[in-house]
């Protein structure tokens, strides 16, 4: 079996329970927390390309075939004052972009032109006209003013964005109650019509329903087809690991959220055919290099 | 009209601004700074419709008045409390979300794009991709890894692996002693491409270029040595640079090359927002000429 180098918060639960996993059957797994954890080159030249390899300590030998698993990799790259170890940071950021994005086995998830910024991506694709009305505004008089002014939706999902609070609310004293607690921030605002969703867990492709909420058939035509939209979209974009999260606002299928880091506790309850469909991604011989997102930039090895 | 959005501490920036003025062309300036310390805003994510108000300016979107935007945003951090910095950010995404959204409007360019520069090995390899040529490379924390490279090759530089900006060096004996400090931060190394520097400045389709000669390893820190000529690159390698405008959706590009005596074009990296100032000044406003057509919808973008 090819190792697995995982990366992301050293008590991160999804690396943790793969991990338990991924040995258990035999497989190699490594966990880096820090880049300075692991040794690792790319070299890279004209012809040849490039070509990556990591040391996992100091005295033992390379391993240039490997997959990789990032989870909540962000988390490795907290903001800092001090302009030394900023300049450190940002130096090994830019080597575990290129890490990711070079390597030539599977990865979750691949990086492209905009890091890990997936939402950036989506954003500019036909996935947007399908997302539940949004706003960001900043400051709580304009909170308060967009509740009211709402042509949709009878609640509002709201997160402080400076604290990270989130609170959700069906009547306006409560919200106006909330604010005064919060009244330094800047607020992202999401108005769907109810609270029943509906949850898929895709990997690769292999999709399961973790939740449905609503009294709909989530398995209708017209749900399929957002999900496949969903999906050929993000696979385009490196995006082999994440979870839709949507409502139905007027019969169809809105999408509230897509976590590209699902949480473990999200899909705890089937954790073994999410264990086992992750390490076959990982394992996949037929698409050597074809997780990378190089076809759709219009590029050819 | 044309908005211009970013700093006054921004020669780049200015520069434009003054070639509009004495052009006789109508621009609105929005400091950014201004928005990222006091600004007021909402934004819906779906319709692309809403305002951003740094407190001297209202821009109100979407606005059919503005036929190109252009944005040059710097975020200048230092001193902050940890606090603090976390608000800049957020309205920092703010108004990179907006921008990148602006329908029916030439930005230059949209943040959105293509931040492929800030992990320089990565943007490397998606330029070899595009067809350019690029120096022998190897990004490491592990020193027998450089001592290695450094064996295969007769001079060696080494410059740092993000957007950070740092010097362009040569690799001598006394950089070995430092290679135990590797580990806690990667360098970038590359073989030494002898030759003259080029710098081609992409507007739209249209390109501008310049040699310069230098006793320096890096030109940009050697100035009193420099000595610069207007010059033109073949169209095999413009035509690659359209692959990777293609592919960036950039409309303004600044392409730094090292040409071999040989005419061997390497490429060392294509710079998103680039500082070309003072090129514009050698070539008679040129680039700066074709940026504001291309911001007036008067010359084709990519956008």
């Amino acid at each position: 079996m090819r190792p697995i180098l995982l990366i992301g918060p050293r008590e991160d639960s999804v690396l943790l329970h793969f991990a338990n996993y991924a040995r258990a059957n035999n497989c190699n797994v490594y966990h880096c927390s820090d880049l300075s954890d692991i040794q690792f080159s790319i070299w890279m030249d004209s012809e040849l390309g490039g070509n990556v390899q990591f040391f996992p300590s100091n005295n033992e030998s390379s391993i240039s075939q490997f997959s990789l698993f990032l989870h909540c990799a962000y988390e490795l790259f907290p903001a800092v004052l001090e302009s030394d170890r900023s300049f450190q940071m940002n130096e090994k950021f830019a080597s575990l972009w290129s890490l990711c994005a070079i390597n030539q086995f599977p990865v979750i998830n691949r990086p492209g032109l905009l890091d890990w910024q997936f939402d950036k991506v989506w954003g500019k694709t036909s996935i947007k006209a399908h997302n539940i009305p949004n706003l960001h505004v900043s400051n709580s008089k304009g909170v308060v003013t967009a509740w009211n002014l709402r042509s949709s939706g009878k609640e509002v999902h709201i997160e402080n964005r400076i604290t990270s609070s989130r609170a959700m609310f069906t009547e306006g004293e409560s919200l106006k109650q909330w604010l005064k607690e919060h009244v330094s921030g800047q607020y992202r605002m999401i108005f769907p019509t109810n609270s029943d969703y509906i949850v898929h867990l895709i990997i690769g492709n292999w999709t399961t329903l973790l939740l449905n909420e609503t009294e709909y058939n989530p398995d209708l035509p017209d749900n399929k087809a957002l999900l496949s939209e969903i999906h050929r979209e993000l696979t385009k974009y490196g995006v082999s690991f994440y979870v839709v999260i949507s409502t139905f606002v007027d019969g169809k299928l809105k999408i509230l959220r897509i976590e590209t880091d699902p949480p473990f506790e999200w899909y705890k309850d089937v954790e073994e055919s999410v264990h086992f469909n992750l390490l076959q991604l990982l394992q996949d011989t037929q698409t050597k290099g074809g997780l990378s997102n190089d076809s759709f930039y219009g590029l050819v090895k | 009209m044309i908005l211009f959005m970013g700093l006054l501490s921004d020669p780049t920036l200015v520069h434009t601004m003054s070639v509009c003025r004495k052009e006789g062309i109508e621009f609105v300036f929005f400091d950014t700074n201004k928005f990222l310390f006091m600004g007021e805003y909402e934004w819906n994510a779906i319709s692309g419709e809403g305002f951003l108000d740094n407190g001297e300016i209202l821009l109100e979107f979407p606005d059919s008045s503005f036929s190109g935007v252009y944005s040059r945003l710097i975020f200048l951090s230092q001193q902050q409390s940890q606090e603090k910095l976390i608000e800049l950010s957020i309205r920092m995404q703010i108004l990179m979300e907006v921008i990148s959204s602006l329908k029916e409007v030439i930005v230059v360019n949209r943040p959105h794009s293509d931040q492929s520069n800030r992990a320089k090995m990565y943007h490397l390899n998606l330029l070899r991709k595009c067809g350019f040529l690029i120096p022998q490379s190897l990004l490491t924390n592990r020193k027998e890894e450089v001592l290695r490279f450094v064996q295969t090759h007769s001079k060696v530089i080494y410059k740092g692996a993000s957007s950070e900006k740092t010097i362009v060096s040569l690799y001598s004996s006394e950089s070995t002693k430092q290679l135990d400090l590797l580990q806690n931060s990667p360098v970038l190394f590359q073989e030494y491409i002898e030759g003259v520097d080029i710098r081609t400045h992409m507007v739209g389709n249209q390109f501008f270029t310049e040699q310069i000669l230098s006793k320096g390893i890096d030109y940009r820190f050697h100035k009193e040595t420099n000595t610069f000529s207007t010059t033109e690159i073949p169209q095999s390698l413009e035509e690659k640079c359209l692959r990777y405008q293609e592919l960036s959706s950039l409309s303004f590009i600044g392409f730094d090359f090292k040409k071999t005596t040989s005419g061997k074009y390497y490429i060392m990296e294509a710079n998103p927002m680039p500082g070309y100032d003072s090129y514009d000044r050698r070539l008679d406003l040129k680039i700066s000429k074709a940026l504001i057509q291309l911001l007036q919808g008067s010359s084709p973008a990519y956008t």
